[in-house]
């Protein structure tokens, strides 16, 4: 048996040319780049081409993006034109909002403009706390406070008649 | 995978060897990509945004390749991937369907500096681009670039029969359409 020097000895009795691990390696990278060629050739039988050099110079490109890129330690400035736009739209959008908000004008409160059955709810779950005497003061009609009214054109009879007519309870009348 | 390609992979995910290896990785498959890209996309100058792409991908995941499959056909996979994703976005952004896509594709071949303008090479790539996109990307990958089935379907992740098929029916709709023509 030979005697070699590899640390993996055959104990199964089968041998290996000498020189060939370094023979395959050159090999295969001959068929990798006869394959390379084969695949160059189809490619030109298709019509395709490509620029002069440029396989060599993708090569440099990708590893300027990878391998390169990689052994520098990355510094992000802070005050980088996109981070500058990006923070002064934001600022610009929430001054927009806040200004809109607290220049809008009040809307004027009279007391046309509140509903009638609003005052009504107002008085009926008594946040307000009215006695009847200021209840009967702030009856009116039509703007003109009942108290006021002069009612001496108005007979009984026409008075009896319209509360039959408009109340429901007959008890109320008795009081 | 075989013990060249597994040394590789090791080499690629150890931080202390992996730019060397990617070196190695780059130089060995640059070529075999970009022309697989090159049948997908037509135009030299996407091919070449797509190839870059396809590596600094390749580049930032080699950390979470898993060797249940083999190197190159993960690769395979992500270039095609990128390619189509590439296609996709350029009908997008141009707010056509693919099949205009490709017909503008076509018509850009015609004038383009790095394409032979010969004219049964041109009507080929008329036929190729009539297939839908599963049956191109088997034509090219059998026809061009001469994978074998097995290596197709690890790439596209469909059965070897499934893929010769499709390849058949190709054939048969590239044989009709320059018949016809």
């Amino acid at each position: 048996m030979k005697n070699n020097n590899s640390k993996y000895q055959s104990k199964s009795g089968f041998e290996v040319p000498n020189t060939y691990f370094e023979e395959f390696e050159a090999k295969m990278l001959d068929f990798l780049s006869e394959d390379n060629d084969r695949l160059s050739i189809n490619i030109k039988k298709q019509g395709f081409s490509t620029p002069e050099n440029y396989f060599e110079k993708v090569e440099s490109e990708i590893l300027s993006k990878t391998v390169d890129i990689k052994d520098q330690s990355k510094v992000i400035s802070l005050f980088r034109k996109e981070n500058f736009l990006k923070i002064a739209a934001i600022a610009a959008v929430f001054i927009g909002i806040v200004s809109i908000w607290f220049t809008r004008p009040e809307p004027e409160v009279t007391i046309d403009n509140v509903e009638i059955a609003e005052i009504e709810n107002y008085i009926d779950t008594e946040i307000i706390d009215l006695n009847f005497v200021e209840i009967s003061n702030l009856i009116s009609q039509d703007g003109i406070v009942l108290d006021n009214m002069n009612t001496s054109k108005v007979t009984d009879d026409a008075v009896l008649e319209y509360l039959m007519d408009n109340v429901d309870d007959p008890d109320l009348l008795l009081k | 995978m075989n013990t060249e390609e597994s040394l590789l992979v090791q080499k690629l995910q150890d931080p202390q060897s992996r730019n060397e290896a990617f070196k190695e990785l780059l130089k060995l498959f640059k070529e075999r990509l970009y022309w697989h890209i090159r049948n997908i996309v037509k135009n030299h100058d996407d091919a070449d945004d797509v190839l870059q792409n396809t590596f600094i991908k390749i580049f930032r995941n080699i950390d979470g390749f898993k060797s249940e499959s083999q190197l190159y056909s993960w690769m395979y996979r992500i270039a095609t991937n990128e390619s189509l994703t590439f296609l996709s976005q350029k009908a997008n952004k141009l707010q056509i369907s693919s099949e205009e896509l490709q017909q503008n594709l076509l018509n850009n071949l015609e004038s383009d500096t790095y394409f032979d303008g010969d004219e049964i090479k041109l009507k080929l790539q008329k036929a190729i681009s009539t297939l839908p996109e599963k049956q191109q990307l088997v034509f090219n990958m059998k026809y061009f670039q001469e994978l074998k089935y097995r290596e197709m379907s690890e790439i596209l992740e469909t059965s070897e029969g499934a893929l010769k098929a499709s390849y058949h029916i190709a054939v048969k709709k590239i044989e009709n359409y320059l018949k016809s023509d």
